[in-house]
């Protein structure tokens, strides 16, 4: 009799077992994969642990414009972009969270644009992001934050995703499957390429250009939150600002250039300093908003430059590690020059 | 609140945990708490109709039964002529309280529920006959289950009047029949006798019950998610529009599926969560597409019904004086099987009227009943012909080949009346008809459902199929299920849960929450 009852509580917890992994695996295999921001943020779990040199934090103009494999190539240094479409501030706090859970970078860099976009956005652009990030205390308290402006059935959604994604099953390819078992990761560390030019209409003068942008509370509370988290893992902090015709201006500047001196955090406005300065009728894949490969190229040669001059970041990387990045490289030049 | 919502599934699991922790005696209690929780949060304040309701056929229900004890003691002290003229009278003041009781029900339904439609003819009628008159035409919005309750309330009424069981004095107990929350959606139409034992009694913790609960439960959200809901978006896609040939042939079909499938599927949720509380309920449908007439599909489509209509409009109009008078003089003036037909047919044609005005307060399902009834007097009065005709061509009845025919002719017939059912007017019906034969539309692929949906269909259906087979053969497919090992039976209920949950049609996007059945 007690081996009975014992057999059947035992098959009973199997049963459980099984349909929450099965649940948990059809959730991963029905969320949307080919997507820049699901793509990286799913690429950062795949990363080796303490693999990761700097962590350069930002929008999709920031994923756009930083090229890990091109730090590689200049510094020998491990890099990877933790960017989103439209991020807020806040995400990206979560998002560094996340990613310091498995990794200790020496430099974690914060493009600034997203300190003046503060107000709710898509819950389409927060799903990429929450969907992609694995279930944890940390996913908990980001859905429960108020930033988030998330109502309770789509917290009960985000953690339950099957339940928005399911009806997906007409749309799953083979790549769905293999992404969901093997992981998904990120091509270039973070970094998305697109060959494609789009010129701006010539506006040379826009830094020029004055705004009434204030730098609101939320950003504040939240630049502090990371800078509090950066300080707590003893990690150097920068704040960055690349190229940008549209979102970009002489105050949104000055405001940035002023904090960050409040807060004695390094600031580097790519806009003014660029040695190797963007051609806007060439650079650009939609006039002027985001780079394209060759823009990005400028930017992070020059981003390359300005972190081995102002910080000391060797270290001596696995055989494994090495590898990848060779090998991330060596894909990056074959699909610029050879696609 | 709807049957599957989660709402639902939680009120479900505390009534289920609170039932089986309180004493037997109260356990009725609970349940009717949960009746309250479920109809008030269904319908707020249109909950005044069903307590209406159930007053009625409480007070009604105690004055018969008031009556009924009072003709029992007096009786025995009078005299033999005195007796005769007694029972008349009590007889009369009894019909009188039926009549009271059934007004304010029967009332309450037709001007909530028929109101438009009686005023949207009588205007019409008006405007035809250029008569300056016009009523002001009102919507109203129908409490939760009227249809279902309606019935039962009349049901119990014209019982206790007929004298089939005594009247309940406790009117919590007559609130739980009437509003016992599971079945407020979709029925089953339950009666008095077989429910009142075991909701008041307070049932036994008995874990078949409770397994037999979740799998019917589990079939039931298969049936309604994977297979009706995506049958819907095909049948919704082709309806109302010019499609013709296959195409519309194909809505024609999956429509019928897709009401079977969601019709029974609410039932055996209605069933299973019956279950859990230890009460049973009457099956609404056994295996309707194996019938061979379309009386027998009758009797195996929502049954409860059926067996309604035959026992309160049936019995009542063929035991009514104007049947009686009609007998009689059919018997006098017309003889041999047309009289016969004439007999069986008047009794019958209210039975269709009412299965078909039941269904909606509009012209088309007062047709849609009147269909199945002309179908079927046709047979009737066909009937010899036809028996010759087998005779002659030496067809057995019980041959494979005949009983396959005759499954297909009703099944033929049938999809014409979930035409009429499902098409918004009877010219819509009429028009996409005629389109079935005369436009050549193949792209079926092109109304909502990719080839991958159609596969599930397919599936779906077969697994219906063996599951109607098993069942027409009285193999009790829980029972089966039990049988196997542990692994096997976990193996079975974790595909059909991620079948669900996977392909089921729920969701941004989807409305899987409204059920055909629960709009009547």
């Amino acid at each position: 009799m007690k081996k009975s009852i014992t057999k059947s509580v035992i098959a009973f917890l199997v049963f459980v077992f099984v349909f929450i992994y099965g649940l948990h695996f059809f959730s991963k295999l029905m969320i949307p994969k080919d997507e820049a921001t699901a793509e990286i943020v799913s690429g950062l779990y795949q990363q080796k642990k303490d693999s990761i040199d700097v962590l350069v934090l930002g929008d999709s103009s920031t994923y756009r414009s930083v090229n890990p494999a091109i730090l590689w190539e200049d510094n020998k240094m491990t890099s990877y972009v933790i960017g989103a479409s439209s991020a807020r501030i806040y995400s990206l706090y979560y998002l560094l969270e996340e990613a310091l859970k498995t990794q200790r970078p020496k430099l974690v860099v914060l493009e600034a644009n997203c300190l003046f976009n503060t107000r709710d956005y898509t819950l389409g652009n927060k799903r990429k992001i929450i969907d992609n990030m694995k279930l944890s205390m940390n996913k908990i308290n980001m859905i429960q934050d108020n930033v988030l402006h998330l109502t309770k059935k789509e917290m009960l959604s985000t953690l339950f995703p099957i339940s928005l994604y399911h009806n997906r099953y007409n749309e799953l390819t083979k790549d769905d499957v293999m992404k969901t078992i093997y992981g998904n990761d990120s091509e270039f560390n973070g970094f998305i390429m697109n060959k494609k030019v789009k010129p701006a209409k010539s506006n040379p003068y826009y830094m020029e250009n004055t705004s009434k942008n204030q730098l609101d509370e939320i950003s504040k509370k939240y630049l502090a939150k990371i800078e509090n988290l950066c300080k707590e893992k003893n990690i150097p902090m920068m704040y960055l600002k690349v190229p940008g015709i549209r979102e970009w201006d002489k105050t949104k500047n000055e405001l940035v250039s002023a904090y960050a001196q409040e807060k004695g955090i390094p600031y580097y406005d790519m806009n003014f300093k660029l040695k190797d300065p963007i051609d806007w009728s060439k650079d650009t894949i939609d006039k002027g908003i985001h780079l394209n490969a060759d823009g990005a190229s400028k930017v992070t040669h020059e981003l390359s430059e300005y972190v081995r001059e102002h910080y000391n970041i060797q270290t001596i990387k696995s055989d494994e590690v090495n590898s990848t990045f060779d090998t991330m490289l060596k894909n990056y030049y074959d699909k610029l020059y050879k696609e | 609140m709807s049957l599957i919502s989660i709402p639902f599934m939680f009120l479900v699991l505390f009534t289920c945990l609170i039932y089986y922790i309180v004493p037997k005696a109260f356990r009725w209690c609970i349940l009717l708490v949960a009746n309250i929780i479920f109809y008030f949060a269904a319908s707020h304040s249109l909950i005044i109709f069903l307590i209406a309701s159930i007053i009625s056929i409480y007070v009604g229900g105690l004055f018969l039964q008031q009556q009924t004890d009072y003709q029992k003691s007096k009786i025995k002290t009078l005299e033999k002529e005195e007796k005769k003229e007694f029972k008349n009278k009590i007889k009369k003041r009894k019909k009188w309280i039926v009549f009271f009781t059934l007004c304010v029900n029967v009332g309450i339904l037709l001007y909530l529920k028929y109101y438009g439609f009686f005023v949207g003819n009588i205007n019409g009628l008006c405007k035809v006959l250029h008569i300056d008159f016009l009523i002001p035409m009102k919507k109203f919005i129908l409490p939760l289950g009227i249809s279902y309750y309606t019935l039962m309330a009349i049901s119990y009424i014209v019982d206790v009047y007929r004298g089939k069981y005594k009247a309940c004095k406790n009117l919590g107990k007559v609130a739980l029949y009437l509003s016992f929350f599971p079945q407020m959606t979709e029925g089953p139409i339950s009666r008095f006798d077989q429910l009142s034992d075991q909701l008041y009694d307070g049932n036994h913790f008995e874990l078949k019950n409770i397994k037999t609960g979740l799998y019917l439960i589990l079939w039931g959200l298969f049936k309604k998610l994977v297979i009706a809901d995506r049958a819907a978006l095909y049948v919704n896609t082709v309806f109302g529009t010019s499609s013709g040939g296959l195409t519309a042939f194909l809505a024609i079909v999956l429509y019928t599926f897709q009401i079977y499938a969601e019709f029974s599927g609410a039932m055996d949720l209605v069933r299973g969560t019956g279950y859990l509380f230890g009460v049973y309920m009457e099956p609404n449908f056994t295996q309707p597409f194996f019938s061979k007439t379309i009386a027998e599909f009758w009797r195996r489509w929502h049954r409860t019904l059926g067996t309604w209509l035959k026992d309160y409009v049936f019995y009542s109009v063929s035991l009514s004086s104007m049947n009686m008078n009609l007998n009689r003089s059919v018997k006098k003036h017309i003889k041999g099987y047309f009289g016969k037909f004439i007999l069986s047919a008047f009794p019958l044609f209210f039975v269709w009227f009412f299965n078909g005005f039941w269904h909606g307060a509009s012209w088309k399902y007062i047709v849609y009943g009147l269909y199945y009834y002309f179908i079927m007097m046709l047979g009737l009065l066909l009937q010899p012909y036809f028996n010759k005709l087998k005779e002659q061509c030496h067809i057995h009845n019980e041959s494979k080949v005949y009983t396959i025919f005759s499954v297909l002719r009703t099944t033929l017939v049938v999809l014409g009346g979930m035409l009429i059912f499902r098409s918004h007017s009877l010219t819509d019906a009429w028009s996409m008809l005629i389109r079935v034969f005369t436009v050549h539309d193949f792209d079926i692929l092109l109304h909502g459902l990719t080839s991958f949906d159609f596969l599930i269909l397919i599936l779906g259906f077969i697994m219906m199929f063996i599951v109607s087979i098993l069942k027409e053969q009285k193999k009790d497919l829980y029972s089966i299920l039990d049988e196997k090992s542990l692994c096997i039976r976990y193996i079975v209920i974790l595909v059909i849960l991620f079948m669900i949950i996977v392909l089921g049609i729920y969701g941004e996007g989807y409305n899987a929450s409204d059920f055909i059945y629960g709009e009547f």
